[in-house]
């Protein structure tokens, strides 16, 4: 085949839009900006495995199987890969590189490839304009052309796109008719339109439209780095550097060692982050990569229910602050406070289901817990009613502020004799009963249904008794990292003291601190949700289950337990052995894709006053199965269900029940 | 002079807690034989001392200044100092109210003399008078002496004292005159206003009728407002009665609501879920009924009645009118 004759001047346009590409996308060096990360390390084999999943097979974007804006992402994804492949190959071939390897421009089958795929993104665009003019979704930016920060908006470059592939396909169509090459047919939508005109039509038109197409294409590589198509760089560059594992977990500060050393000066230390030079790169590269598609924000608890948070706003408004500052030399004193509002923080349940569906693997809650940080700890303003409950953990080592020498009265006054660590110094399993599970009425059932199951399955255990502390879960997630540090090291220093070859314990948020979080300080644990220890009680035959109930059980998944753990079976396997058919009926959200209490964070401690209450829209999904009870695996959730239990009137037909308490009935 | 009560206003008239303070301060100088003043400023100036020139006190002084028409704390902690400095009392008294909270410590700066806050009582012991106040989450009290000579101001805490003991009598108003330069003044403050919700102020309330999910139907809400009226007590909720819409949340007890301690709580259908009773177990008198005898709530309870409010609470209502 002949090598097309190209102009020289077109080279020289080329030039001039790789430059400005170049130029423009120096905004990447914003990321400059944030703090180096010390732990952070580039791990080439995972970040590999991420790109080729989330980022080439984009995992994320089909997650939701079939839902519109999947299949218009894949129309468009799929279809520029076929572009790009198409386009590389006939730069090849007309060059003679690589000849022997590569399919020719005039093949049936890379005739047929090259317009399946200018088709694929012709179709995904018209859907992309649909959804955003008719369809509209509420989460995404209602002005669809002026889009924020992006050049022409987001419909801006949607147009320019489809400019481009019906400029392509003219451009084909007339080489095809001036041509004729013998495999023209196969080109099956280029090859229709070369018919529609005469030749003489295509061969006056030929030079026109094959320079508008040059053209419009430089410009829009040129400007790629400033429209949303920016996040096929962005974003990629973000899949590959996540770390999956780091998922979630906070990083500690070290308060106290801060506060020991001599020389730290008091005026320059920077408690929490507000400024973007107090956030790591990677945090900014974040925001940067955000191409605000809005599935966070669908699947945020807070936001479903009218409370003032949006995930995407929060990183968008990160990006957009500094953009501002490092594009347009604007000054940025802080983000906290405006444009992130104290309510949009606190609203965050940190439930992570932000995290679980976002698709270019944005880590959503460290970033907004540096910035309750900062509030609490540089501007001594945390949540007042949550003011109350940080108060009273560190007074009273529980969150409710009840004495600490009556941690085991729940037993005594049952009867229970509780095995003490402080006298038996050794023990197979430590049973952490918790804060919930020592003072709350309701929670006190589930402890003293955990003894039955221990002395049942004859575990040699014991409980610390009054020297357990709260673990400084809620303290952390509302950003007083100094408290949560306290509770840590007061903790740690009691494990020390005994022997036990494992904690358990039936609150996740324990289960989540103790066995993620205190190895930061040197206390490194086998910890077990009562849910997985219990399950191997089943399996190991120590626990034999006498009954089953003849209840319709559905199951909520405890966020810390499930997403933040991964600990999706255990407590369904629970479950479905006390029941007699063995199936439990799972409600529309579950698993991976399950709907928060309204508890995490720190959110127990306070209300916030817009809209409806998170656990009642829980808990009217649980209704909606038609079940008779309410299975927790998390002294939270029982409490939130519990309350919105009787808000919707079912005292009389549901009962909420931790699983313990289940499987202590089938005893 | 001996003994200084500090009046607020409130609507118009002495607030509630102001009454608290001057019965507390005729107790006091009862006890320790001293003379009890009051102070009347502000806005309401003229209605307060009219009002108080009505109570078993020694005198009430006026101050009329056009820069009190508004709250402002540096004027209203320069109009004490400068009221104290000319009368030289022993005790400045005041109800401590969420106002003031705001410029009482300012007085105490400015005067350089100790502030007592929260005081839930005192002992008058052989020539020493101690003021008791409740430290670490109310678990322990303390009694407090002032080891310096001249003022020491006194916060009482809310319901410390019932305005019911408060003594009527005559006494004649003297106006005494400020010098508040406006210069001087760097605080001032917009209109007071209410939410919009007509937010309830439940830690200042000396009664509280508080409902629970037990009163079935929000049909029956009005069972517990006759109840409240008749009581002429403040309405206090459970979590699920808010979640429900049925009350706004300035009604709610509880570790996200307000945290209460009347001298009397009624619980009515309330099953007593922790997040509940943190609110209001320091509360003094606790009454509960509720259908279930196994309701947590009873743990708290000094007095438990096992039964339907539905049944009980129009009874309740009906026999406290008569009474």
């Amino acid at each position: 085949m002949e090598t097309p004759h190209i102009p020289v001047i077109f080279y020289l346009f080329a030039i001039i839009a790789l430059v400005l590409f170049i130029y423009n996308i120096r905004k990447f060096l914003a990321i400059r900006i944030g703090k180096s990360d010390s732990d952070y390390k580039i791990k080439l084999i995972p970040a590999a495995l991420n790109l080729i999943y989330y980022g080439i097979l984009q995992r994320r974007v089909f997650r939701f199987k079939f839902s519109f804006a999947a299949v218009m992402h894949f129309l468009i994804g799929f279809g520029f890969f076929i572009l790009l492949y198409a386009t590389a190959v006939g730069t090849f071939v007309s060059r003679g590189w690589l000849i022997n390897f590569l399919p020719h421009l005039d093949t049936p089958w890379f005739a047929i490839l090259n317009d399946t795929g200018g088709l694929m993104v012709f179709i995904g665009i018209l859907m992309a304009l649909y959804r955003r003019h008719f369809n509209k979704p509420k989460s995404l930016p209602q002005d669809a052309f002026k889009g924020r920060g992006n050049l022409f908006g987001d419909t801006g470059i949607l147009l320019i796109i489809l400019f481009l592939v019906i400029g392509g396909y003219l451009a084909e169509a007339a080489r095809l008719a001036i041509q004729a090459p013998d495999t023209a047919q196969y080109s099956w939508i280029g090859y229709p339109i070369s018919k529609l005109f005469s030749f003489e039509f295509w061969n006056t038109a030929e030079q026109s439209l094959w320079w508008s197409h040059g053209i419009l294409s430089l410009m829009a590589i040129a400007i790629i780095p400033n429209t949303k198509i920016f996040h096929t760089i962005a974003s990629t560059i973000n899949i590959a550097l996540t770390e999956r594992d780091l998922r979630g977990k906070v990083k500690p500060m070290f308060v106290s060692k801060l506060m020991e050393d001599p020389d730290m000066d008091p005026d320059e230390i920077s408690l929490g982050s507000t400024k973007l030079e107090d956030f790591t790169w990677k945090q900014l590269l974040d925001s940067i990569a955000c191409t605000e598609c809005g599935r966070c924000t669908n699947v945020c608890p807070a936001y479903n229910t009218d409370k003032p948070l949006s995930p995407m706003k929060i990183i968008t408004d990160m990006r957009q602050e500094l953009y501002d500052k490092y594009l347009n030399k604007k000054e940025v004193d802080g983000i906290v406070g405006k444009p992130i509002t104290e309510t949009e923080l606190w609203s965050c349940t940190t439930c992570g289901a932000c995290t679980e569906v976002c698709p270019v693997l944005i880590n959503h809650i460290p970033t907004f817990t540096e910035m309750r940080r900062y509030l609490v700890l540089s501007e001594g303003k945390p949540h007042p009613q949550a003011a109350d409950s940080l108060e009273k953990t560190m007074n009273t080592g529980n969150p409710w502020g009840f004495s600490k020498s009556e941690r085991t009265k729940w037993a005594s006054d049952a009867g229970i004799e509780l095995p003490l660590m402080s006298e038996k110094k050794e023990a197979e399993v430590l049973y952490w009963v918790g804060c919930a599970g020592a003072y709350d009425p309701r929670n006190q059932k589930v402890a003293k249904a955990m003894v039955n199951i221990l002395e049942a399955a004859n575990v040699d255990y014991a409980v610390l008794g009054n020297e357990e502390s709260c673990t400084g879960d809620s303290a952390r997630r509302l950003g007083e990292e100094y408290l949560f540090e306290t509770m840590a090291l007061q903790n740690i220093e009691t494990f020390n003291k005994y022997k036990f070859n494992k904690i358990i314990t039936p609150c996740p948020h324990c289960f989540h601190t103790l066995g993620n979080e205190y190895g930061d300080f040197e206390g490194n644990y086998e910890v077990q949700h009562h849910s997985q220890f219990i399950m191997e009680l089943i399996e190991d035959g120590k626990l034999k289950l006498n009954k089953y109930l003849d209840n319709k059980i559905t199951y909520h998944d405890a966020c810390y337990l499930g997403r933040h753990n991964g600990e999706y079976e255990a407590p369904r396997n629970v479950i479905n052995s006390v029941i007699k058919d063995g199936k439990l009926i799972e409600m529309e959200r579950n698993r991976k894709n399950s709907f928060c209490c309204g508890a995490g964070g720190g959110n127990m401690w306070y209300d916030i006053e817009d809209g409806e209450r998170i656990n009642s829209v829980r808990f009217q999904e649980a209704i909606d199965t038609e079940v008779d009870v309410v299975a927790t695996a998390c002294s939270f959730c029982t409490i939130m269900m519990d309350d919105a239990l009787k808000v919707k009137g079912k005292e009389d037909s549901m009962q909420v029940l931790d699983i313990a308490e289940l499987v202590a009935k089938a005893l | 002079m001996d003994i200084l009560v500090v009046l607020e206003g409130a609507n118009g008239a002495i607030h509630r807690i102001s009454k608290e303070a001057v019965a507390a301060a005729q107790a006091l100088g009862k006890d320790i034989n001293q003379k009890v003043s009051v102070l009347a400023f502000g806005k309401d100036s003229d209605n307060l001392s009219k009002e108080a020139s009505g109570f078993n006190v020694d005198e009430v002084i006026l101050v009329e200044d056009e820069n009190l028409n508004n709250y402002s704390a540096d004027a209203y902690a320069e109009t004490i100092k400068q009221v104290v400095e000319k009368e030289s009392p022993k005790y400045v008294i005041m109800g401590y109210s969420y106002l003031v909270r705001d410029f009482f410590p300012k007085v105490s700066a400015r005067l350089q003399k100790p502030l007592i806050t929260d005081v839930i009582g005192y002992k008058a012991d052989g020539g020493k008078t101690l003021f008791a106040k409740q430290v670490i989450h109310g678990k322990l009290t303390v009694d407090i002496e002032s080891k310096v000579d001249g003022p020491v101001l006194i916060g009482f805490q809310s319901a410390a004292y019932s305005e019911d003991n408060l003594e009527s009598g005559s006494a004649e108003v003297r106006t005494v005159a400020v010098t508040l330069d406006p210069a001087q003044l760097k605080t001032t403050s917009e209109e007071p206003f209410q939410e919009e919700s007509g937010g309830v102020d439940l830690t200042a309330a000396d009664k509280i009728v508080s409902i629970g999910r037990g009163i079935g139907k929000e049909e029956n809400m009005s069972l517990i407002n006759d109840l409240a009226a008749v009581l002429k007590a403040e309405i206090g909720a459970s979590r699920p009665i808010v979640d429900s819409g049925w009350l706004p949340n300035s009604n709610q007890v509880g570790s996200s609501g307000q945290s209460v301690t009347p001298n009397l709580y009624l619980a009515l259908g309330i099953s007593g879920a922790i997040q509940h009773v943190v609110g209001m177990k320091g509360s003094k008198n606790i009454v509960a009924i509720n259908r279930d005898p196994d309701a947590p709530i009873f743990e708290v309870a000094d007095y438990g009645v096992v039964g339907d409010i539905l049944e009980i609470v129009p009874k309740l209502t009906e026999a406290l009118k008569n009474q």
